[in-house]
C-alpha cells in the first residue's frame, strides 16, 4: 500500500463515520475513547485520536478486523468507535470530563456524549 | 444590573489607595458605560468550554443552507456563490439594538450567541455537535437542528474542498495537533485591512461599488465587443470577482440600512424617553450614512469601523483584529470634540468606551486549539496606538489619550492595546500608558517603533513610509495598512509548538504523545559524543517542523483565490478592486509572513542543560538522560532537580545560555531566508505564546530543562521560565538585549511582572520610565506588564464573582483572571514579580 | 388563519411590500434589547407563540 493510500485509509474511516447521519450515532459499550491505550487529539474537539498499540493500516470495524502491529504511525480512530472486536481494549479507571481545563490526550474526555459516563 | 455591593459604600479615593482599580472603574464610568459593560456576554472559553449561557448560533447555518439550495439550481463560481450566501444571510439574519447602545452590529443573531458558519468545515461542525455546553436550549430539539446542519454540510464545506489540495502527509501531521495550530485557509485566520483605502475619509462602500461597476462595464465591453486577446480567460475570472464584490457590497449597504430602519421603528413606536428617542434617531442617521458613504463624525466613523469588521467576520472566522483606532478616527474626534465642539469629551468617552465594548463582545465559535490557546478571549484584538505618521512625526493625539482612559473605565480584556513607543512621545501620553498598566490592565504592551519599522523593511522590504503605517496583524507582528503591504490572510497554522524541536532530538523525531513519526529520524542521541551533534539534530527538527507548517500555509495561500476566495475582503481592498483579482492572490501583495514560535525558550534552557551537565561537566551521560526522559523523570527526581537547578537558565544575563539563545535564533533566521512565501518574501520567526503554554502542557513530553509531561510550559516569547529569572529585571533585559531584534527574527515577546506597591505614585512612574529607557537602549522590540498582586489573584480564585474585572496579561493578550482555567491562573501567579 | 401582517409586532416595509420586520423585546440575564427579524407579510402565524393581533 502506498503512503498516500495508508493516509487515505486512516482518515476515510473517521470521516465516513462522521459524515454518516447523526441520528445513527451511537455510544458503544466498549469504545476507544475510554481505552487506556487511546490518546485523544488535542487539535479539535472532533473526538478523534490515536491508538498506542495498533498501527496505521489497522481496522477494528472490518469483518474480520485487521490488526497491524508494526509501523511508524498509530492507528487513527475515534472516541466513539466500537472497540468490541479489539483484543487490546483496556478500560480506563478514570475519565476526566472537566472541559474547563485544557486537553489531556490520555485522561480528559470532555465531549457531550461522554459526560454521563 | 445592580452595582457591586462591595463597591457601593466605599469612596473612590479609598479604592484607589487600595489599588482596587476594577472597583474604581465601576464607580467612575458613566451609567451608560456601566450598563453596557455589564451587558457583555463573555465569549472566551475557560479551558475548552464556553461560559454558561453562551450558546452557538444556528441562524447562519440554516440561511446558508437556503442559499446553497438556491445556488444549486444554477451553480455559480465559488466567489459569486459565497457572495450570494453572505448576502442572503445579511439580508435575513436577526439583528438587535441593545438598550442604551449608540453603536450597533454583531456577528451572531443574539447577544449571548457565538456565530457558526457550518460551510467552513466538518471538523468544526463535529466539535459543535460534541460540545457539552453550547447547544442552545431546549437542548434535545436544538441538537437535532445541529445534527441536521452537520449532515447537510458534510462533504460540501470549504474544508472538504481544500484538504485534497494539500499534501496529505503534511496535513496529517498538522492535524495531529502536536506541532502547530490551525488549518491553512483564507477564511480562518487573521485578515489585515487596507485601511489607507477604506478609512481615510475618501470613500464608503457606495463609492467602491461605483468603481467596481465601472470595471465591470469596461471589462464586459473588452470581453464581448473587442477582438479576443490571450488574456481573455482572465477577463472572465475578473468579471466574476467584480460581480462577487458588487453582490456583497450591495448587501453590506442594505445591512446598514436594516439597523437604520430598526432604530427608527423603535424611536417612533417603542421609546417614550425623549433623550433615548434622539439617540435612536442618531443611530438611524448613522446607519443610513455608513457603510454606504464615508463618515462625517466620530459616531459614524466608529460605526463604519464596526461594520467593516462585522462583515469580515461574517465571511471568515477571524482570530485577530488589526486596528489603529486613534489614528484613523482622529480626524473625526478632532472635528467633533475640539474644533466644532458638537459633542463633549464625556459624550465622546461614551462612544469610545462603547466601541471597546462592541469589540469585546464579538464571538465566533472556535475550534479547541483556539479556545484553549486563547483562553478568556475570542481572538487577539491587539489594537495599535501611538507611533508616527508616514513622515516620521509623532502621531499620538487626544484620541490616543481618550482610548487609554476609556480602557481604564470599561476594563475589557479584549481589545488590548499595544503602544508604538518612540523617543518623541510626549510625557503626558506616557503617563496615560503607565496608568493603564498601573491599573492592572496588562496593556498596553510597549513596542519599539523605530526598531520595528526597520524590522519590517529588513524582512519584507516594505518602503519606509508604508512600514510606518504598521498595525499589529495579530498579537505581535507589524503589518502595513497599505495597498500592497497589508496581508489578507495570516493563517494561524504557521504557528509552531517549538518545544517539540528539542523533544524530538531525544525521540529521533517520533512523537510519543500522538504516536507518529513527525520529523526525520535523526541518529540515536545516546550515540552523541559532543554537543554539536545535538545541535545538528536540533536543526534537522527545526527545519522540518517550520518547513512543514510554512509549506501548508504557502499552499493554502496559493489556492485561496480559486478554492477559498474572499469576495468581501477583496471588495474593500484597493489592489483587488483595481485588478479584479481576489485579495488572496499573492501576485498583488508584498507578503508579510512570519512563523509564530510558541514554547520557544524551552529549547534554549534544555540545550543549555544538556551542554553543561552532559558534555561540559560530564555529570550525566546521554544514555542516562534519555532513560530519564523516557520515564518522564519518574524515578529520577534528584537528576531532574539537577537539570532544573544546576543548569543556567535564560533571563539571568548569563552568556552560557544567552549565547545559545542567539545561536538558535540565528540558525532559524538563516533558514527563514531560505523559506519563501508565495509573494517571494521571507518567513522570520516570532517567539510568543498566548496560552499555548497550557494548551500544550499535556502534548509536550519530558524535556532536559527538568520539565515533565503535564507541567505548564513557559509563558512564552523570550520570557524566562516562571521563577527562573533570579537576577532581577535588568538581567532579564540584558539577556534579551543580546538578541538582534531586527535581524534575528520578526519580533520577540517579553512578559514582565511588576509590583503594584513599588510602582505607586510619581516615584513609581519615574521608575517605570527609567525601565523603559533601559529597554529601548538595549534594543528590545516588545515588553508587556502584569501589575497585580498575588493576594488579589488568590482572592479572585476564592471569590471570582467579586473580581470579574481583574485583568491579567496572559502572553500576547490580556484576559480576565476569572475567565481562564485554574492551571493557567496558577501559572500566572508563579511568574516572578520583578522589583525595579 | 392569521398572518404576520396582522400582528402588532410586525412592521411592514414600504420598499418591499411582501415582507417586513418582526420587532420583539428581550430581557436576558445581562441586557435588554430589541430584535428585528425579516418576515413575509403573509406568513402563517399558527406556530408563533408571540402573535398578538393588532386589532
Amino acid at each position: 500500500m502506498s503512503r498516500r493510500d495508508e493516509i487515505r485509509q486512516a482518515y476515510s474511516g473517521i470521516y465516513a463515520q462522521q459524515a454518516a447521519p447523526k441520528s445513527n450515532q451511537k455510544r458503544p459499550e466498549k469504545m476507544c475513547g475510554v481505552c487506556s491505550n487511546y490518546l485523544e487529539a488535542a487539535f479539535t474537539g472532533e473526538g478523534v485520536g490515536t491508538c498506542t498499540i495498533l498501527k496505521l493500516g489497522s481496522d477494528i470495524l472490518a469483518n474480520p478486523p485487521v490488526f497491524v502491529m508494526e509501523g511508524e504511525n498509530g492507528y487513527r480512530t475515534m472516541n466513539l468507535r466500537d472497540a468490541a472486536a479489539c483484543p487490546h481494549y483496556s478500560k480506563m479507571e478514570f475519565v476526566d470530563k472537566d472541559g474547563t481545563e485544557c486537553n489531556d490526550p490520555k485522561y480528559r474526555r470532555s465531549m457531550r456524549q461522554m459526560q454521563d459516563l | 444590573m445592580a452595582a457591586n455591593p462591595a463597591v457601593m459604600d466605599q469612596s473612590i479615593e479609598s479604592l484607589e489607595k487600595n489599588q482596587q482599580w476594577w472597583w474604581v472603574a465601576e464607580k467612575k464610568r458613566s451609567r451608560r458605560l456601566d450598563y453596557l459593560r455589564k451587558s457583555i456576554w463573555k465569549k472566551g472559553a475557560v479551558g475548552g468550554l464556553y461560559n454558561p449561557g453562551v450558546k452557538v448560533d444556528l441562524e447562519q447555518g440554516f440561511l446558508g443552507m437556503e442559499a446553497w439550495k438556491a445556488n444549486a439550481i444554477f451553480p455559480e463560481p465559488e466567489n459569486i456563490r459565497l457572495a450570494r450566501e453572505l448576502a442572503h444571510f445579511l439580508d435575513n439574519k436577526t439583528i438587535f439594538i441593545t438598550d442604551h447602545a449608540q453603536l450597533v452590529g454583531y456577528v451572531g443573531s443574539l447577544p449571548h450567541t457565538v456565530s457558526w458558519d457550518p460551510s467552513l468545515g466538518e471538523m468544526l461542525n463535529e466539535e459543535i455537535y460534541n460540545d457539552p455546553s453550547a447547544i442552545p436550549d431546549p437542548v434535545d430539539e436544538n441538537l437535532k437542528k445541529v445534527a441536521e446542519l452537520c449532515d447537510f454540510w458534510a462533504g460540501k464545506t470549504l474544508q472538504a474542498r481544500i484538504i485534497p489540495a494539500f499534501d496529505l502527509e503534511g496535513m496529517m501531521k498538522v492535524m495531529s495537533g502536536a506541532i502547530g495550530w490551525g488549518l491553512p485557509t483564507s477564511r480562518s485566520g487573521y485578515a489585515g485591512k487596507d485601511y489607507e483605502y477604506l478609512m481615510t475619509g475618501k470613500r464608503g462602500f457606495a463609492d467602491i461599488l461605483a468603481e467596481v461597476e465601472k470595471k465591470l462595464d469596461e471589462t464586459y465591453d473588452k470581453l464581448h465587443n473587442q477582438p479576443p486577446k490571450r488574456d481573455n480567460s482572465s477577463l472572465t475570472d475578473k468579471l466574476q470577482t467584480w460581480e462577487a464584490m458588487k453582490i456583497i457590497l450591495e448587501a453590506c449597504i442594505r445591512h446598514g440600512k436594516r439597523y437604520a430602519r430598526l432604530a427608527r421603528i423603535l424611536a417612533e413606536n417603542f421609546e417614550s424617553d425623549s433623550k433615548r428617542k434622539e439617540e435612536l434617531v442618531r443611530i438611524a442617521e448613522t446607519c443610513e450614512r455608513v457603510p454606504a458613504h464615508a463618515p462625517r463624525n466620530l459616531q459614524e466613523s466608529l460605526q463604519y469601523d464596526l461594520f467593516i469588521q462585522l462583515f469580515s467576520r461574517t465571511e471568515a472566522v477571524e482570530g485577530a483584529w488589526p486596528s489603529r483606532p486613534d489614528y484613523y478616527h482622529w480626524p473625526y474626534y478632532k472635528k467633533d470634540v475640539l474644533d466644532e465642539k458638537s459633542i463633549s469629551e464625556e459624550a465622546a468617552m461614551d462612544l469610545v468606551g462603547e466601541f471597546l465594548i462592541r469589540a469585546a463582545e464579538v464571538g465566533q465559535y472556535k475550534p479547541r486549539w483556539t479556545k484553549e490557546g486563547l483562553q478568556g478571549i475570542d481572538g487577539t484584538w491587539v489594537w495599535t496606538l501611538g507611533g508616527v505618521y508616514p513622515d516620521g512625526t509623532d502621531a499620538c493625539n487626544d484620541l490616543t489619550v481618550a482610548f487609554l482612559r476609556a480602557a481604564r473605565l470599561v476594563r475589557v480584556a479584549n481589545p488590548t492595546f499595544a503602544f508604538r513607543w518612540h523617543p518623541k512621545v510626549k510625557d503626558e501620553v506616557m503617563r496615560e500608558v503607565f496608568e493603564c498598566i498601573r491599573h492592572g490592565l496588562g496593556y498596553p504592551s510597549i513596542r519599539n517603533d523605530p526598531l520595528l519599522v526597520q524590522n519590517s523593511m529588513h524582512w519584507h522590504g516594505h518602503p519606509l513610509e508604508e512600514a510606518r503605517t504598521w498595525v499589529h496583524q495579530a498579537c505581535m507582528s507589524p503589518c502595513p495598512t497599505t495597498k500592497h503591504g497589508f496581508q489578507p490572510m495570516r493563517m494561524a497554522s504557521a504557528t509552531a509548538n517549538c518545544a517539540k524541536i528539542v523533544e524530538y532530538v531525544f525521540t529521533q523525531g517520533f512523537d510519543k504523545v500522538v504516536n507518529m513519526q513527525m520529523t526525520p529520524k535523526t541518529p540515536d542521541p545516546r550515540t552523541f559524543t559532543d554537543f554539536e551533534q545535538v545541535m545538528e539534530a536540533w536543526n534537522v527538527h527545526m527545519r522540518s517542523i517550520f518547513g512543514l507548517l510554512v509549506s501548508g500555509v504557502n499552499r493554502g495561500r496559493s489556492v485561496a483565490s480559486r478554492i477559498t476566495p474572499r469576495p468581501y475582503l477583496s471588495a474593500v481592498s484597493e489592489r483587488s478592486v483595481e485588478s479584479g483579482l481576489d485579495v488572496c492572490d499573492p501576485s498583488i501583495s508584498r507578503g508579510n509572513s512570519w512563523i509564530t514560535g510558541f514554547t520557544w525558550v524551552e529549547n534554549v534552557d534544555s540545550l543549555a542543560a544538556v551542554k553543561k551537565l552532559v558534555f561540559d561537566e560530564k555529570r550525566y551521560t546521554m544514555d542516562e538522560l534519555c532513560k530519564a526522559l523516557d520515564a518522564n523523570w519518574e524515578g529520577y527526581e534528584q537528576m531532574r532537580l539537577d537539570f532544573v537547578r544546576d543548569a543556567p537558565k535564560w533571563g539571568n544575563d548569563d552568556d552560557f545560555v544567552d549565547n545559545l539563545m542567539v545561536r538558535c535564533l540565528q540558525d532559524v533566521a538563516k533558514y527563514s531566508r531560505e523559506l519563501e512565501c508565495p509573494s517571494g518574501n521571507s518567513w522570520p520567526l516570532l517567539p510568543e505564546n498566548v496560552s499555548g503554554n497550557i494548551h500544550y502542557a499535556n502534548m509536550v513530553g519530558a524535556l532536559p530543562n527538568g520539565r515533565r509531561l503535564g507541567d505548564a510550559l513557559y509563558d512564552g516569547g523570550i520570557s524566562p521560565g516562571p521563577g527562573l529569572d533570579k537576577k532581577g529585571p535588568t538581567a532579564v533585559l540584558k539577556s534579551c538585549g543580546k538578541i538582534d531584534h531586527v535581524g534575528d527574527g520578526r519580533a520577540f515577546l517579553l512578559n514582565q511582572r511588576l509590583s503594584p506597591s513599588q510602582l505607586a505614585g510619581e516615584k513609581g512612574y519615574q521608575l517605570w520610565k527609567a525601565y523603559i529607557r533601559t529597554w529601548a537602549d538595549l534594543g528590545l522590540d516588545h515588553v508587556q506588564f502584569n501589575m497585580v498582586s498575588d493576594e488579589t489573584l488568590r482572592a479572585a480564585q476564592r471569590d471570582p464573582e467579586k473580581y470579574q474585572e481583574v485583568i491579567v496579561r496572559v502572553a500576547g493578550y490580556s484576559a480576565h483572571f476569572v475567565d481562564i482555567s485554574r492551571k493557567t491562573q496558577d501559572n500566572i501567579i508563579q511568574r516572578t514579580i520583578q522589583g525595579i | 388563519m392569521a398572518q404576520c401582517k396582522e400582528c402588532r409586532n410586525f412592521f411592514s416595509d414600504e420598499n418591499q411590500p411582501a415582507s417586513g420586520d418582526c420587532i420583539r423585546k428581550t430581557v436576558d440575564p445581562r441586557q435588554a434589547y430589541f430584535t428585528s427579524k425579516r418576515m413575509e407579510a403573509l406568513r402563517d402565524t399558527k406556530d408563533c407563540p408571540d402573535f398578538s393581533n393588532k386589532k
